[in-house]
Protein backbone atom coordinates (compact mmCIF):
# COMPACT_ATOMS: atom_id res chain seq x y z
CA UNK A 1 0.00 0.00 0.00
CA UNK A 2 1.52 3.35 -1.01
CA UNK A 3 1.77 6.00 1.72
CA UNK A 4 -1.05 8.52 1.97
CA UNK A 5 -0.61 12.25 2.36
CA UNK A 6 1.30 13.34 5.49
CA UNK A 7 1.71 9.73 6.61
CA UNK A 8 5.46 10.23 7.10
CA UNK A 9 4.86 12.94 9.74
CA UNK A 10 1.61 11.63 11.21
CA UNK A 11 2.99 11.06 14.73
CA UNK A 12 4.33 14.62 15.25
CA UNK A 13 1.13 16.05 13.79
CA UNK A 14 -0.95 13.86 16.08
CA UNK A 15 1.08 14.98 19.08
CA UNK A 16 0.56 18.68 18.29
CA UNK A 17 -3.13 17.91 17.64
CA UNK A 18 -3.29 16.42 21.14
CA UNK A 19 -1.60 19.46 22.70
CA UNK A 20 -3.95 21.79 20.83
CA UNK A 21 -6.94 19.74 22.03
CA UNK A 22 -5.83 19.91 25.67
CA UNK A 23 -5.28 23.66 25.28
CA UNK A 24 -8.80 24.01 23.87
CA UNK A 25 -10.36 22.34 26.90
CA UNK A 26 -8.30 24.36 29.36
CA UNK A 27 -8.82 27.67 27.57
CA UNK A 28 -12.58 27.20 27.17
CA UNK A 29 -13.05 26.34 30.86
CA UNK A 30 -10.98 29.35 31.89
CA UNK A 31 -12.77 31.60 29.42
CA UNK A 32 -16.23 30.55 30.59
CA UNK A 33 -15.36 31.18 34.25
CA UNK A 34 -13.67 34.51 33.53
CA UNK A 35 -16.51 35.68 31.28
CA UNK A 36 -19.07 34.87 33.97
CA UNK A 37 -17.01 36.78 36.53
CA UNK A 38 -16.55 39.66 34.11
CA UNK A 39 -20.34 39.88 33.88
CA UNK A 40 -20.77 39.74 37.67
CA UNK A 41 -17.92 42.18 38.39
CA UNK A 42 -17.90 44.78 35.61
CA UNK A 43 -14.48 46.19 34.84
CA UNK A 44 -12.58 43.14 35.98
CA UNK A 45 -11.31 40.11 34.05
CA UNK A 46 -11.80 41.83 30.67
CA UNK A 47 -8.14 41.51 29.68
CA UNK A 48 -8.07 37.88 30.76
CA UNK A 49 -11.14 36.99 28.71
CA UNK A 50 -9.53 38.57 25.64
CA UNK A 51 -6.36 36.58 26.17
CA UNK A 52 -8.21 33.29 26.77
CA UNK A 53 -10.40 33.88 23.71
CA UNK A 54 -7.36 34.33 21.47
CA UNK A 55 -5.66 31.26 22.96
CA UNK A 56 -8.85 29.23 22.51
CA UNK A 57 -9.29 30.34 18.91
CA UNK A 58 -5.66 29.62 18.04
CA UNK A 59 -5.74 26.19 19.67
CA UNK A 60 -9.12 25.30 18.17
CA UNK A 61 -8.26 26.30 14.62
CA UNK A 62 -4.86 24.59 14.89
CA UNK A 63 -6.54 21.46 16.15
CA UNK A 64 -9.02 21.43 13.26
CA UNK A 65 -6.30 22.03 10.65
CA UNK A 66 -3.98 19.41 12.15
CA UNK A 67 -6.87 16.96 12.39
CA UNK A 68 -7.51 17.58 8.69
CA UNK A 69 -3.88 16.84 7.88
CA UNK A 70 -3.75 13.51 9.74
CA UNK A 71 -7.23 12.48 8.64
CA UNK A 72 -6.11 10.72 5.38
CA UNK A 73 -3.74 8.43 7.31
CA UNK A 74 -6.39 7.78 9.93
CA UNK A 75 -9.00 7.18 7.21
CA UNK A 76 -6.96 4.37 5.70
CA UNK A 77 -5.02 2.75 8.54
CA UNK A 78 -7.65 3.01 11.27
CA UNK A 79 -11.09 3.67 9.84
CA UNK A 80 -10.97 1.74 6.60
CA UNK A 81 -9.08 -1.27 7.97
CA UNK A 82 -10.60 -1.55 11.43
CA UNK A 83 -13.43 0.78 12.41
CA UNK A 84 -15.63 0.47 9.30
CA UNK A 85 -15.55 -3.35 8.98
CA UNK A 86 -15.34 -4.35 12.64
CA UNK A 87 -16.49 -1.61 15.01
CA UNK A 88 -18.80 0.70 13.06
CA UNK A 89 -19.96 2.55 16.17
CA UNK A 90 -16.39 3.85 16.46
CA UNK A 91 -16.72 5.31 12.96
CA UNK A 92 -20.01 6.93 13.99
CA UNK A 93 -18.37 8.44 17.06
CA UNK A 94 -15.44 9.70 14.99
CA UNK A 95 -17.71 11.25 12.35
CA UNK A 96 -19.72 13.06 15.02
CA UNK A 97 -16.45 14.38 16.47
CA UNK A 98 -15.21 15.64 13.11
CA UNK A 99 -18.46 17.27 12.05
CA UNK A 100 -19.00 18.94 15.44
CA UNK A 101 -15.49 20.38 15.19
CA UNK A 102 -16.55 22.06 11.94
CA UNK A 103 -19.79 23.34 13.49
CA UNK A 104 -17.69 24.97 16.23
CA UNK A 105 -15.57 27.12 13.90
CA UNK A 106 -18.01 30.04 13.49
CA UNK A 107 -18.83 30.21 17.24
CA UNK A 108 -15.07 30.40 17.92
CA UNK A 109 -14.70 33.41 15.63
CA UNK A 110 -17.77 34.96 17.27
CA UNK A 111 -16.17 34.51 20.70
CA UNK A 112 -13.02 36.35 19.59
CA UNK A 113 -15.05 39.19 18.07
CA UNK A 114 -17.23 39.61 21.16
CA UNK A 115 -14.29 39.35 23.56
CA UNK A 116 -12.59 42.30 21.85
CA UNK A 117 -15.60 44.61 22.09
CA UNK A 118 -17.71 43.54 25.07
CA UNK A 119 -17.35 45.62 28.21
CA UNK A 120 -19.61 44.71 31.14
CA UNK A 121 -19.30 48.27 32.52
CA UNK A 122 -21.33 49.61 29.59
CA UNK A 123 -25.04 48.99 30.27
CA UNK A 124 -25.83 48.64 26.54
CA UNK A 125 -23.32 45.80 26.25
CA UNK A 126 -24.81 43.63 28.97
CA UNK A 127 -27.63 42.14 26.81
CA UNK A 128 -24.92 40.63 24.60
CA UNK A 129 -23.49 38.54 27.42
CA UNK A 130 -25.98 35.64 27.08
CA UNK A 131 -24.85 35.22 23.46
CA UNK A 132 -21.19 35.44 24.46
CA UNK A 133 -21.59 32.93 27.30
CA UNK A 134 -23.74 30.65 25.11
CA UNK A 135 -21.05 30.55 22.41
CA UNK A 136 -18.39 29.73 25.01
CA UNK A 137 -20.61 27.08 26.62
CA UNK A 138 -21.30 25.43 23.28
CA UNK A 139 -17.60 25.46 22.43
CA UNK A 140 -16.73 23.97 25.80
CA UNK A 141 -19.18 21.10 25.25
CA UNK A 142 -17.81 20.46 21.75
CA UNK A 143 -14.15 20.43 22.83
CA UNK A 144 -14.93 18.26 25.87
CA UNK A 145 -16.84 15.76 23.74
CA UNK A 146 -14.14 15.76 21.07
CA UNK A 147 -11.33 15.37 23.60
CA UNK A 148 -13.07 12.43 25.28
CA UNK A 149 -13.90 10.80 21.91
CA UNK A 150 -10.40 11.35 20.58
CA UNK A 151 -8.86 9.81 23.68
CA UNK A 152 -11.24 6.85 23.70
CA UNK A 153 -10.89 6.07 20.00
CA UNK A 154 -7.13 6.36 20.39
CA UNK A 155 -7.24 3.61 23.02
CA UNK A 156 -8.82 1.31 20.42
CA UNK A 157 -6.33 2.13 17.68
CA UNK A 158 -4.41 5.20 16.78
CA UNK A 159 -2.11 6.11 13.91
CA UNK B 1 -25.64 50.75 14.92
CA UNK B 2 -22.84 49.68 17.26
CA UNK B 3 -19.99 47.33 16.49
CA UNK B 4 -21.59 44.70 18.73
CA UNK B 5 -24.81 44.90 16.70
CA UNK B 6 -22.80 44.39 13.53
CA UNK B 7 -21.04 41.38 15.04
CA UNK B 8 -24.41 39.98 16.03
CA UNK B 9 -25.77 40.35 12.48
CA UNK B 10 -22.62 38.83 11.00
CA UNK B 11 -22.78 35.91 13.42
CA UNK B 12 -26.46 35.32 12.71
CA UNK B 13 -26.12 35.35 8.93
CA UNK B 14 -22.90 33.34 8.83
CA UNK B 15 -24.37 30.73 11.17
CA UNK B 16 -27.56 30.44 9.12
CA UNK B 17 -25.61 30.29 5.84
CA UNK B 18 -23.30 27.66 7.26
CA UNK B 19 -26.25 25.63 8.58
CA UNK B 20 -28.17 25.70 5.30
CA UNK B 21 -25.22 24.45 3.24
CA UNK B 22 -24.14 21.99 5.92
CA UNK B 23 -27.60 20.41 6.15
CA UNK B 24 -28.35 20.59 2.41
CA UNK B 25 -25.05 18.80 1.80
CA UNK B 26 -24.64 19.86 -1.89
CA UNK B 27 -22.24 17.86 -4.11
CA UNK B 28 -18.73 18.79 -3.10
CA UNK B 29 -15.31 17.41 -4.02
CA UNK B 30 -14.36 14.19 -2.24
CA UNK B 31 -10.78 13.30 -1.47
CA UNK B 32 -9.55 9.77 -2.16
CA UNK B 33 -6.42 9.26 -0.06
CA UNK B 34 -5.23 6.05 -1.76
CA UNK B 35 -5.41 7.74 -5.13
CA UNK B 36 -4.36 11.15 -3.75
CA UNK B 37 -7.00 12.76 -5.95
CA UNK B 38 -10.21 14.77 -5.69
CA UNK B 39 -13.42 13.74 -7.45
CA UNK B 40 -16.79 15.42 -7.50
CA UNK B 41 -18.93 12.99 -9.45
CA UNK B 42 -17.24 9.72 -10.33
CA UNK B 43 -16.14 7.43 -7.52
CA UNK B 44 -12.43 7.16 -6.94
CA UNK B 45 -10.22 4.30 -5.90
CA UNK B 46 -10.65 3.15 -2.31
CA UNK B 47 -12.48 4.96 0.45
CA UNK B 48 -13.46 8.58 -0.04
CA UNK B 49 -13.44 11.49 2.37
CA UNK B 50 -16.34 13.91 2.16
CA UNK B 51 -15.54 15.87 5.31
CA UNK B 52 -13.20 18.35 3.59
CA UNK B 53 -15.65 19.24 0.85
CA UNK B 54 -18.68 19.46 3.06
CA UNK B 55 -16.92 21.49 5.75
CA UNK B 56 -15.27 23.73 3.17
CA UNK B 57 -18.52 24.43 1.32
CA UNK B 58 -20.40 25.26 4.53
CA UNK B 59 -17.61 27.48 5.87
CA UNK B 60 -17.26 29.31 2.55
CA UNK B 61 -21.03 29.96 2.54
CA UNK B 62 -20.80 31.28 6.09
CA UNK B 63 -17.80 33.46 5.20
CA UNK B 64 -19.52 34.93 2.13
CA UNK B 65 -22.62 35.84 4.11
CA UNK B 66 -20.46 37.23 6.93
CA UNK B 67 -18.60 39.44 4.47
CA UNK B 68 -21.82 40.70 2.91
CA UNK B 69 -23.36 41.36 6.34
CA UNK B 70 -20.26 43.23 7.54
CA UNK B 71 -20.15 45.35 4.38
CA UNK B 72 -23.87 46.17 4.39
CA UNK B 73 -24.04 47.03 8.10
CA UNK B 74 -20.95 49.24 7.66
CA UNK B 75 -22.77 51.60 5.32
CA UNK B 76 -23.64 55.02 6.70
CA UNK B 77 -27.36 54.43 6.47
CA UNK B 78 -26.98 51.48 8.83
CA UNK B 79 -24.38 53.05 11.11
CA UNK B 80 -26.68 56.03 11.75
CA UNK B 81 -29.47 53.79 12.99
CA UNK B 82 -30.12 53.16 16.64
CA UNK B 83 -28.63 50.03 18.15
CA UNK B 84 -30.67 46.87 18.61
CA UNK B 85 -33.07 46.72 21.52
CA UNK B 86 -32.55 44.16 24.27
CA UNK B 87 -35.44 42.16 22.84
CA UNK B 88 -33.84 42.01 19.38
CA UNK B 89 -30.50 40.97 20.85
CA UNK B 90 -32.26 38.24 22.84
CA UNK B 91 -34.16 37.03 19.77
CA UNK B 92 -30.98 36.79 17.69
CA UNK B 93 -29.26 35.00 20.56
CA UNK B 94 -32.04 32.42 20.67
CA UNK B 95 -31.90 31.90 16.88
CA UNK B 96 -28.12 31.41 16.87
CA UNK B 97 -28.24 29.03 19.85
CA UNK B 98 -31.10 27.08 18.28
CA UNK B 99 -29.15 26.81 15.02
CA UNK B 100 -26.12 25.40 16.82
CA UNK B 101 -28.33 22.95 18.70
CA UNK B 102 -30.09 21.95 15.47
CA UNK B 103 -26.76 21.33 13.75
CA UNK B 104 -25.67 19.13 16.65
CA UNK B 105 -28.88 17.10 16.38
CA UNK B 106 -28.46 16.79 12.60
CA UNK B 107 -24.88 15.57 13.00
CA UNK B 108 -25.85 12.91 15.54
CA UNK B 109 -28.91 11.89 13.52
CA UNK B 110 -26.86 11.48 10.32
CA UNK B 111 -24.41 9.14 12.02
CA UNK B 112 -26.85 7.00 13.95
CA UNK B 113 -26.84 4.27 11.30
CA UNK B 114 -23.23 3.46 12.24
CA UNK B 115 -24.40 2.54 15.72
CA UNK B 116 -27.05 0.15 14.38
CA UNK B 117 -24.51 -2.09 12.61
CA UNK B 118 -23.37 -4.92 14.86
CA UNK B 119 -19.67 -5.05 15.62
CA UNK B 120 -17.61 -7.99 14.35
CA UNK B 121 -14.97 -9.88 16.28
CA UNK B 122 -11.58 -8.35 15.64
CA UNK B 123 -9.89 -11.68 14.92
CA UNK B 124 -12.13 -12.10 11.85
CA UNK B 125 -10.20 -9.29 10.14
CA UNK B 126 -7.11 -9.77 8.06
CA UNK B 127 -4.03 -8.22 9.65
CA UNK B 128 -3.37 -4.85 8.04
CA UNK B 129 0.25 -4.62 9.08
CA UNK B 130 2.82 -7.36 8.68
CA UNK B 131 4.34 -8.27 12.02
CA UNK B 132 8.13 -7.91 11.96
CA UNK B 133 10.09 -11.10 12.15
CA UNK B 134 11.35 -11.95 15.60
CA UNK B 135 14.97 -11.09 16.18
CA UNK B 136 17.32 -13.15 18.37
CA UNK B 137 16.77 -10.55 21.10
CA UNK B 138 12.98 -11.15 21.03
CA UNK B 139 13.42 -14.90 20.99
CA UNK B 140 15.98 -15.00 23.76
CA UNK B 141 18.98 -17.28 24.28
CA UNK B 142 16.87 -20.35 24.98
CA UNK B 143 14.53 -19.81 22.05
CA UNK B 144 11.62 -19.01 24.43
Amino acid sequence: MQPVAFEHIDKPLLFVHLIAGITCVAASVHLLLRAMRAYQHPGRYTGQTRLHAVILAGAYLSSVVLGGLIYPTFRIHVRYLLFDPAIPWATGLFEIKELLATVGVIPILGIVAFSRHLDARVPEHRPFFPMYLGLIGFTLLVVLFNACCGWYLGTIRSL
Amino acid sequence: MRTLDRILVVLLLSMVGFAVVFVAHPPAPKYFPLERAWHVVQPGEGPGMGWYGRSGAALVAGAILAGIAWAVTGRKSFLDRRGFSTRTVSAITVIVMATMLLLTVVVVHEQKSWFAIPARPLDSLKPDRVEPEKTPLDVGPNGA
